[in-house]
């Protein structure tokens, strides 16, 4: 009897320790993801990410948005003030670089001879690469005008310095310096626009930026035009590349414009539009509306005004609904005095000008970069070409819906191209692409019709007796727009030794010091 | 065979309870010393003589707990027990956090194993991360809610590693072992008790009161049919307005709605509110009552309880309901076998527990963080108009009553409401079987099943996109164990000896539904109602471990016991196994020493080495889904990159204490030091975002705590009538982090909502606060900048948020049947962040913004100009109140020390001679909880209140609500 129990309870004990283990090893497969993604859909995301995340809210309408002067908030001003929040900076470094992985991710499933075969299936392996290769550099792009040294990765170029996206090697990932970032830039563009397969497609679905490779190569020759424009003078071989760019075939026409389309519903709509559901901050800078305006600049009255803001009093319910009306009487418009403190903002409010409903829509499209813009650049290397000027000017008009007639009368009143006009053209056409138009902003100095620090601005409504102000910036020390962002604080925190080396070589984490283009 | 398969189900079926008897059985040779012998129950439920153990355990008795009216068995610890830490919120059945002997772990588990009568019973926290960090989010409390005080027996605190190195992976924290009553033998028992408490708010900022909403010194005005008034800027969320003037009249936010006739464009003075912030909260009322049956029935043991709990937090619409039943039998079968079961069914039902923290509903954001001075709480009452839409003070503009930020508070709590309930099972079931009086064996299940809805509703109407979401969790966990044992005595030397094994198998599955868009038809909270397609997801998540372990102690004479165990662990999650060890001894000099003075007297040693597993699919890098956009899949790289060479992360305590009784134990102490290393962390290293991800799961780091933990007794007086205990406890950790991963220096644990950060760094203790600092000259002078305002230094360690230390001081009086007891809790050093303080200077809400005039005469910084002249730089009183933002944070970083009064309470069993023959007794207590608090460095604050959660993040204060008194009476017949 006693040796019976004590044999049942052993073999209770073995029977329910191992009937367990057979199973053992398969309890930890993942049932909820995998660790292989397909490429266009991590294209796809990254797209939508990289323009949730640098046309919103935050990276855009609380830093550059305001900075050069397109938008003046609302109320709590002090990031117009230039006292940007921290966190903001830190969220712009992470998702550029978080986006950035997912480009690698599709470059590294489109060469490893694992998952290249498959994810073949999904577009040519060549102009998928190129597409990851050209996005790569429109990310980096914006970390280096906006920080200057910045860690870096290249698909092209094994350089020691560019050690980012590389988590398994390097968690601590050195910076390299603008000008190996940007020559490198240019180098990728090249190679990407030489590798791409014209006439083929370049993801099978979830691209909604190309769709063909051909525009896919304009897009690439367009961007490279940009920077090395940025950057001539400053980089060796820049200047080469901006021929070798044009004669490689940039943008022909507002077809070629690349942009990110957002959807006709609230599942997926524009940021802007969507943080307007709640939120009323933003509204168009006075001095953006009094260059519109001719009140300052050098040119009449811009049709344009009446295609990017809505006439003062307009319920904001009406601009998201579409229905509010368009005004074409400049007496409607006087926009948001720029950069008074928090304490004059309840008065000046009501008396500015929202977004119009062209551009708080939920199918709102965040242009990467456009025809318009390749016309100025085109602009500037001939010598300032009057008919790239004109040229440039009536794609963007043509772009907001500004009706021909209208069109022709204002090209007709444009003064002769120049530096400051082209320039000056070219920042209107810029409005909602802040981060190119403040970089454009520290490299010529144009436009000049900003309002900085020291100088006197006019409210629209007195208030406590006053009709002007001194737009103080909140960063002691800052005489001009900021030139740099703060380094994040995270990188201070998680990578510092790089950091500080950084900082050093760059001449100062500040947000005066200048990047190596801007010269001006 | 039917005999042997009943035998496997019964062996399936058992309890914790028989273990006792046998122990029980077996203890034959008792030391007849003069003090009574001390038992408690140890790792696995075994119990122990307390004089036998190498390592530090404390008891708590159930009374201490249900005589001072806790309805959360975890924060009643608090300043009972000498090492334990509880930071409790006041929040409503908020969470608590508790820890023993420090943190040991980065990101992972730092709170101890909690155990009720055998289960391991799951204690999630589910508040997200926004909640934790003091951005918004309603606190859900701990599963840990779910302990019933009134069925506590005792509590024993196994502080730390050698205590529990049983447990095994889970036990590097130590164990809290809850053992619940149960019928004793030969008795009848019916229990009846009764509680009442109250619950009114204490500490809360002190804002002021001489200047309304506003920006500007002077009120607008506005053209209404003809006539001009006086209006008010209702779109700013900031009190720097005009200061009060009766003879200043105004149309306030509610004159201009034509359905309140009453106030429909009448002008009132602007003057302070009659109803202010206070008014608006509730006292807060708390009745238990239970009812307990214990029988015994020859070999056979029943007891029943049913405890009803419901509470009414100080909040308007807010309330818990929690229902706990719970069953324990025991039976001898036969001479050698004996069942035990225990089953417990807990229901807890909440509704609208407040949103706390910087978020849309947290109406402590709005009182103290941005709002207008000027509010009458009683007008704010009308809340809605009849076409059901909101009329909030906060109106974009005179003639627009759309909200801009802030709902009206009365909307917030009677429209944006939330639910949750946790229906959960736990229990055991085992058997014993006694081959002889040497030999027994154990079978045992033990589990805990749960399913946890919560969800939320965002009202059409609110300044918010009105939203329904839906959560569902249903979590496991069962452990299968067996065990041997083997006790005897051979002359001088007894013996103790077990061996087992253990699986343990963990589930959980969540489902979440919520609305896109916004909701269609008003008031109506279904996923069918989103103006798009409502969005569902899920995640399921299994893990298992597989241990063996056994256990040894040897005693000699009563003198001398060493005890060791072993405890090897197999994860599912890890490809590594690991193997813990403990090895503990005990010396009782007294018995050597054998004088009057010294009633008992022991010094103990331990060592053990434990390590904690790391979470399911933790070593792969999987991918993220995005909702489809514009017709195709969106994937993503996850955040964190996994990593396949995880191994178990490691802890290594070593424990010394010396244990003594003095003058027949009117005088005792005991005094533990530890010295703890934990390595090989488990952490998502948070990295730089340029390698591509935000974070890497790595083994990494070392982290040290080293402590003392001392417990004094006194009893000045003993006698027949009359006594007078005082017992006090002390704790003192000193925590560092001393490596992370290779050269990175910090480990940023969270983001605070707007400033600040809270790090482990290296070389600091753990949760470091890092903001900026002021920067001082050379003579120790604050600098200023052009502008006026302090110049701020580089991002730095403002402090860390653990304390110096903890101690709590109890004295109990006894007159007859009479007793009073009270305990001064008290805590030193630590810091936190505040929010709260940061927003309410901005905003012009706080006391310390209206102060000396400042509001006219503006205000020049005390300090230095970078030339070194003082600061002659005169800030307006708006641009002042906005350097408390984004320039130095250190200004809104306070200490975290507290001196409190716990509890007092007093107790009187009534006198047989005043409740007749009907009842066996009567005991009535009285108490109040937190009646007051010394020592705060900031007034308004209360440190205890500067969490939202249990987790590790901790001490950044985001919009908190008051702090509570709690004070009652409970009623205790039995029959």
């Amino acid at each position: 009897m006693k040796m019976k129990k004590i044999v049942l309870i052993l073999s209770i004990v073995g029977v329910t320790f191992n009937s367990c283990s057979d199973k053992f090893d398969e309890i930890d497969i993942n049932p909820n993801s995998t660790e292989q993604a397909l490429t266009y859909g991590l294209f796809n995301n990254a797209n939508k990410e990289l323009m949730d995340n640098t046309r919103d809210q935050w990276q855009s309408a609380r830093i550059t948005l305001p900075w050069v002067q397109y938008s003046a908030q609302r109320a709590y001003t002090e990031e117009d003030r230039y006292q940007y929040r921290l966190s903001t900076g830190v969220s712009l470094w992470s998702f550029s670089y978080r986006v950035a992985q997912d480009y690698k991710n599709i470059i590294d499933l489109n060469t490893d001879p694992a998952t290249s075969t498959k994810m073949a299936v999904y577009g040519p392996t060549e102009n998928q690469i190129a597409a990851s290769r050209v996005m790569l550099s429109y990310v980096f792009l914006t970390l280096a005008d906006s920080f200057g040294d910045i860690p870096y990765y290249s698909y092209g170029n094994k350089d020691a310095d560019f050690q980012a996206l590389n988590v398994d090697a390097q968690l601590q990932p050195k910076f390299a310096s603008q000008q190996k970032v940007y020559a490198d830039i240019l180098k990728e563009l090249k190679e990407a626009s030489e590798m791409i397969d014209e006439n083929e497609v370049v993801f099978t679905q979830g691209d909604v930026l190309f769709g063909s490779g051909e525009k896919l190569k304009r897009f690439a020759n367009s961007l490279r035009l940009r920077v090395a424009t940025r950057v001539k003078g400053s980089v060796q071989g820049a200047e080469a590349h901006i021929q070798d760019a044009i004669s490689s075939g940039v943008m022909q026409s507002n077809d070629d414009n690349v942009g990110l389309s957002y959807e006709n519903n609230l599942v997926n709509p524009s940021p802007l539009f969507n943080d307007f559901r709640t939120r009323s901050d933003f509204a168009i800078s006075k001095t953006f509306v009094d260059l519109l305006k001719g009140n300052s600049g050098n040119f009449d009255l811009d049709p344009r005004l009446f295609k990017f803001a809505t006439p003062r009093g307009t319920a904001k319910a009406s601009i998201l609904d579409g229905s509010a009306p368009e005004s074409t009487n400049p007496a409607d418009f006087s926009g948001m005095p720029y950069g008074i403190p928090s304490s004059l903002a309840p008065s000046q409010a009501s008396s500015s000008n929202f977004f119009s409903k062209n551009i708080l829509k939920p199918d709102y499209t965040e242009i990467l970069m456009e025809y318009s813009e390749v016309q100025f650049l085109l602009a500037e290397a001939n010598g300032w070409s009057q008919t790239n000027y004109v040229n440039g000017v009536r794609a963007s008009m043509q772009r907001w819906g500004v009706a021909t007639a209208n069109i022709d009368t204002y090209i007709a009143s444009l003064p002769a191209a120049s530096k400051e006009n082209v320039l000056t053209q070219k920042y209107i056409t810029l409005f909602m692409q802040p981060y190119e138009a403040w970089a454009e902003y520290r490299r010529t100095g144009y436009p000049n019709t900003l309002l900085l620090p020291g100088q006197t601005g006019t409210l629209n409504v007195a208030a406590g007796g006053e009709t002007t102000y001194i737009f103080t910036s909140l960063i002691a020390g800052l005489t001009d727009l900021p030139t740099r962002l703060f380094y994040p604080t995270s990188v201070q925190t998680l990578n510092t030794a790089n950091y500080q080396a950084a900082s050093a070589a760059i001449g100062g984490d500040k947000m005066n010091t200048k990047l190596i283009w801007d010269t001006n | 065979m039917k005999k042997l398969t009943a035998g496997v189900l019964i062996l399936v079926l058992s309890s914790s309870l028989m273990v006792a008897q046998a122990q029980q059985t077996k203890s034959g040779d008792t030391l007849k010393t003069q003090q009574i012998e001390e038992v408690v129950v140890t790792a696995l439920g075994i119990k122990r003589e307390k004089k036998a153990l190498g390592y530090a355990a404390q008891e708590v008795k159930g009374e201490t707990i249900s005589d001072a009216g806790q309805t959360n068995a975890v924060s009643a610890l608090s300043g009972n027990v000498a090492g334990v830490q509880v930071t409790a919120p006041s929040t409503m059945g908020g969470s608590a956090r508790i820890t023993m002997r420090g943190i040991s772990s980065i990101t992972g588990e730092n709170r101890p194993l909690i155990v009720v009568d055998g289960v391991p019973l799951d204690n999630s926290n589910v508040n997200n991360s926004d909640t934790q960090r003091g951005a918004g989010g309603r606190d859900y409390g701990d599963a840990s809610f779910d302990i019933n005080p009134d069925d506590i027996e005792s509590v024993t605190v196994l502080k730390g590693g050698p205590a529990a190195a049983l447990y095994g992976s889970r036990a590097g924290n130590g164990a809290i072992i809850y053992t619940t009553k149960s019928a004793k033998k030969g008795r009848t028992d019916i229990q009846l008790n009764s509680g009442l408490s109250f619950e009114s708010i204490y500490i809360r900022p002190k804002l002021q009161n001489q200047y309304g909403g506003g920006y500007s010194d002077t009120l607008p005005t506005a053209t209404i049919n003809g006539q001009t008034y006086n209006i008010q800027e209702y779109e700013t969320d900031a009190s720097w307005g005009p200061k009060y003037d009766p003879n200043l009249m105004y149309l306030p936010w509610y004159a201009f709605d034509p359905e309140f006739s009453n106030d429909y464009l009448k002008p009132v003075p602007w003057v302070a509110p009659k109803n202010d912030v206070d008014s608006f909260f509730n006292t807060g009322v708390t009745y238990t009552n239970n009812i307990s049956v214990a029988k015994s029935f020859g070999d056979t043991n029943v007891r029943l309880s049913y405890t009803n709990t419901n509470i009414t937090g100080i909040v308007p619409n807010s309330k818990i309901k929690k229902d706990n039943f719970s069953i324990n039998l025991n039976s001898k079968l036969s001479d050698k076998l004996t069942a035990d079961a225990i089953v417990n069914y807990v229901h807890t039902e909440g509704f609208n527990r407040p949103e706390i923290g910087y978020g849309d509903n947290s109406v402590a954001q709005k009182f103290y963080h941005f709002g207008q001075r000027n509010l009458d709480y009683e007008k704010l009452k009308d809340y809605k108009l009849v076409d059901g839409s909101q009329r909030t003070w906060n109106r974009s503009a005179y003639d627009d009553p759309t909200p801009l930020y802030s709902d009206n508070p009365y909307w917030t709590v009677n429209e944006n409401t939330s639910a949750d309930s946790r229906q959960r099972f736990f229990g055991n079931a085992g058997l014993t079987y006694n081959f002889d009086k040497h030999f027994y064996v154990v079978g045992k299940v033990y589990g805990d099943v749960y399913s946890q809805n919560i969800s939320s509703r965002v009202a059409v109407g609110s300044q918010a996109i009105s939203n329904y979401s839906i959560q569902k969790r249903n979590v496991s966990e069962f452990n299968y164990e067996g065990r041997a044992h083997y006790n005897n005595n051979f002359g001088g030397f007894s013996l103790n000896t077990f061996a087992g094994f253990n699986i343990r198998d963990n589930k959980t599955s969540i489902l979440d539904g919520t609305t896109i868009g916004g909701l269609v038809i008003p008031g109506l909270y279904n996923l069918d109602n989103g103006v798009e397609n409502s969005l569902a997801s899920n995640a399921e998540a299994h893990g298992s471990v597989k241990s063996l372990f056994a256990s040894a102690s040897i005693g000699f004479r009563d003198l001398l016991f060493v005890e060791a165990t072993g405890r090897n662990d197999w994860y599912s999650m890890l490809k590594d196994s690991g193997f813990y060890p403990s090895v503990t001894g005990s010396f009782v000099f007294s018995n050597v020493l054998k004088t009057n003075w010294l009633s008992f007297g022991k010094i103990r040693a331990g060592w053990s080495s434990i390590a904690q597993g790391g979470t399911p699919y933790v070593t792969g890098t999987f991918i993220t889904f995005g909702s489809p956009f514009n017709g195709a899949p969106q994937y993503s790289n996850p955040n964190t990159a996994g990593n396949p060479d995880l191994t178990p992360e490691l802890k290594v305590t070593k424990e010394i204490g010396i244990e003594a009784r003095f003058f027949k134990n009117r005088l005792g102490f005991d005094v533990t030091y530890y010295d703890t290393k934990s390595r090989d962390l488990i952490i998502p290293v948070p990295v730089d975002p340029s390698t591509g991800y935000l974070s890497k799961s790595i083994n990494a780091g070392e982290m040290t705590n080293k402590g003392l933990e001392a417990m004094v007794n006194v009893t000045p007086i003993r006698n027949d009538n009359f006594s007078w205990d005082i017992t006090w406890n002390f704790a003192k950790n000193r925590n560092k982090l001393v490596n992370l991963y290779q050269n990175l220096q910090n480990y940023v644990l969270t983001n605070a909502p707007f400033r600040a950060q809270l790090v482990a760094q290296v070389g600091q203790s753990y949760g470091s606060i890092l903001g900026t600092d002021y920067v001082y000259d050379a003579q120790g002078n604050k600098v200023v900048d052009e502008n006026g305002f302090y110049k701020a230094s580089e991002i730095q360690s403002l402090g860390s948020i653990l304390p110096k230390y903890n101690m709590g001081f109890r004295n109990t009086v006894r007159y007859k049947t009479l007793s009073l007891s009270f305990l001064i809790d008290i805590q030193e050093g630590g810091k936190y962040f505040s929010t709260t303080n940061m927003w309410g200077m901005y905003s012009g809400m706080l006391e310390e913004s209206a102060l000396g005039g400042n509001r006219e005469a503006g205000v020049i910084l005390a300090g230095v100009k970078e030339d070194g002249t003082p600061n002659d730089i005169l800030l307006d009183a708006p641009t002042w109140g906005g350097t408390y933002y984004n320039t130095v944070d250190a200004q809104n970083v306070f200490d975290a020390s507290y001196i409190k009064l716990r509890d007092i309470t007093l107790g009187y069993d009534l006198p047989k001679s005043m409740i007749g023959n009907v009842f066996q007794g009567v005991r009535i207590s009285a108490f109040a909880r937190n009646l007051f608090a010394w020592n705060l460095s900031n007034k308004g604050i209360d440190p205890e209140n500067t969490s939202y959660g249990s987790g590790n993040i901790q001490g950044l204060e985001g919009g908190s609500l008051p702090s509570t008194r709690t004070y009652g009476v409970n009623v205790n017949f039995k029959f």
